[in-house]
């Protein structure tokens, strides 16, 4: 099988995203979020 | 000697299934290695970049020049620790009890991967990643990706290098054994 078949995927980071990636009180928000999916995930994986 | 130990790679062979084409190790999960141990001398595990894994984790391809272009399944950083873990706490059982209790397959464990964009926490950026599980398992997961699409997640940003920073101290934390060090994850 060749690659000719692959769509392309194509992923645009607009000016309101970056402003967004940098936004501290946003991105704060983020920080707390993000800490509790991680810690979320790891405990519904397996460990065992 | 060697045959029953590694493969051609180098690599340790261990409790997975080999030999599995890529249709048949996508919809055998269970093909992936779980205890970590070599079945032909039991004193022998491996853990992150030293087993042998089973096969790639998606659909092998060979571009127009001939070239192959396989995805091997990620078994550093987190999943090395997870996989470190169970293979200490199966020594542990051996030890004190005779049999070994922990088991954790690649198609059932979660990783999480901080891939830093400038390391400043004012003006810094990281790409966080959770995968779940790593390996795609598209018996539980019947979607396009076989993952967990309410779990696995990208997303970039500051709090991204804020992460990272914690990660660093979280982890030296835990290396030296320090209060609490069990909860924080590997």
């Amino acid at each position: 099988m060749t690659l000719d078949l692959i769509e392309e995927f194509e992923m645009e980071i607009t000016p309101k995203d970056k402003a967004f990636m940098n936004n501290k009180i946003y991105q704060f928000w983020r920080f707390i979020v993000l800490n509790i999916k991680i810690l979320r995930a790891v405990d519904h994986s397996k460990r065992s | 000697m060697s045959d029953k130990m590694v493969n051609k790679a180098g690599f340790v062979l261990v409790d997975g299934i080999y030999g599995l084409n890529y249709d048949a190790l996508e919809r055998n999960p269970d093909a992936w290695p779980a205890s970590y141990q070599n079945p032909n001398y039991l004193n022998v595990f491996a853990a992150g970049i030293a087993f042998a894994p089973p096969g790639p984790i998606s659909k092998p391809y060979i571009n127009k020049n001939g070239l192959s272009i396989t995805a091997a399944p990620p078994r550093t950083g987190m999943v090395s620790g997870v996989i470190g873990r169970v293979v200490a706490l199966n020594i542990v059982d051996l030890i004190k009890n005779g049999r070994m209790t922990h088991h954790e397959r690649m198609s059932e464990m979660v990783a999480a991967c901080i891939a830093s964009m400038g390391d400043s926490l004012w003006d810094g950026s990281a790409a966080v990643m959770v995968m779940y599980p790593i390996v795609p398992d598209i018996k539980h997961y019947p979607n396009e990706s076989g993952r967990d699409l309410f779990v696995s997640l990208m997303e970039m940003g500051l709090a991204g290098a804020w992460m990272k920073f914690v990660l660093h101290h979280t982890f030296i934390w835990k290396f030296k054994g320090n209060l609490g060090w069990k909860i924080i994850p590997e």
